[in-house]
């Protein structure tokens, strides 16, 4: 099944006809997805560190995932929630663009990793050292990858 | 010598025209600056917001900080090294542009906060910093920080779609 039929049909929202026939909606958008990526990617690198053992030691994983949370579904869902408006603005042009592909798949897989992997080894007092190691190490390499490839789309 | 005659001679040396019409080398240091942002504004946020009371209310102020504080410096060293070869870039474009003064201004700001918070108040964090709820200087200190750096990303990106 192609998704192409959503993406024209994505296009063509009013919200997205709207965006585009501002000067002003789209980077004003982009301000706030950017501020969004920063509140999601600063708890993240807290916890990731903390797993890798490079950040904050003395306190369980658990507590500090924990304590941070607000901070990550806030952030995150600031991103969605800009990034389906951009989308809505240039569906189409993302559908052609290989980097926007890429990354959903990052972004799909931090997602899956992000609730359930993620979520048992940072909940557990005691993680064992390899598992919170593999851990934090995936988790930055999915969360750098969608960033990564979100600016790459503005280059192709 | 005006500071804009200067900036127009940096902006027309060769290697800083090679650098800005460089097919891929300018796109990756351009990255690079949004990953250095995203990595030490974002851990200075969570500070910040540790510092207003609205995250790890239970963890100690020095210890939020802490250790991550040299992964803050390294992003940020990045950021700001790549900050300067884009500036070199289109030096003269960038100090004619309203919205880079105001970045640096909010910049320069945020660094001012930064000192005054470590020089002062930020010196005794042993002795507040283990309650729930933080000093006044503290929360001001926290509260200033997230409107600068919020300013720097807001000018920041204003700037690249002024320049395009």
């Amino acid at each position: 099944m192609s998704l192409l039929p959503f993406f024209r049909w994505f296009q063509m929202l009013r919200v997205g006809v709207a965006i585009r026939a501002s000067t002003y909606w789209f980077p004003a958008i982009e301000v706030v997805h950017l501020f969004g990526l920063v509140l999601l990617l600063g708890p993240i690198l807290v916890v990731d560190l903390g797993l890798l053992g490079l950040g904050m030691r003395r306190q369980a994983i658990s507590r500090v995932a924990r304590a941070v949370a607000p901070g990550i579904w806030s952030g995150m869902t600031i991103m969605l929630a800009t990034g389906a408006l951009l989308l809505s603005a240039e569906a189409m042009k993302c559908y052609e663009n290989p980097a926007f592909w890429y990354k959903m798949y990052f972004l799909a897989g931090a997602l899956l990793f992000h609730s359930t992997i993620y979520r048992w080894v940072t909940s557990s007092d005691s993680p064992e050292r390899i598992s919170s190691t593999i851990t934090g190490l995936l988790s930055l390499a999915l969360w750098f990858g969608v960033a990564l490839a979100g600016r790459v789309i503005a280059f192709l | 010598m005006s500071a804009l005659a200067l900036f127009q001679w940096l902006q027309g040396r060769p290697w800083a025209i090679a650098f800005h019409e460089s097919r891929y080398v300018f796109p990756l240091v351009e990255t690079i600056h949004v990953l250095g942002l995203a990595g030490s504004v974002g851990l200075i946020l969570v500070t910040d917001l540790r510092l207003i009371g609205v995250l790890l209310r239970e963890e100690p102020v020095a210890e939020v900080m802490g250790r991550n504080r040299r992964w803050m410096w390294m992003s940020f060293a990045s950021m700001f090294a790549t900050g300067a070869l884009l500036f070199c870039s289109e030096a003269a474009n960038c100090y004619l542009s309203p919205t880079f003064r105001a970045k640096i201004l909010f910049l320069f700001l945020a660094g001012v906060n930064a000192f005054a918070f470590e020089t002062t108040i930020g010196k005794r964090v042993s002795v507040w910093g283990r309650a729930a709820d933080t000093p006044f200087a503290a929360r001001f200190a926290g509260w200033a920080s997230l409107v600068c750096w919020t300013a720097v990303i807001l000018f920041g990106r204003w700037t690249a779609y002024g320049l395009q």
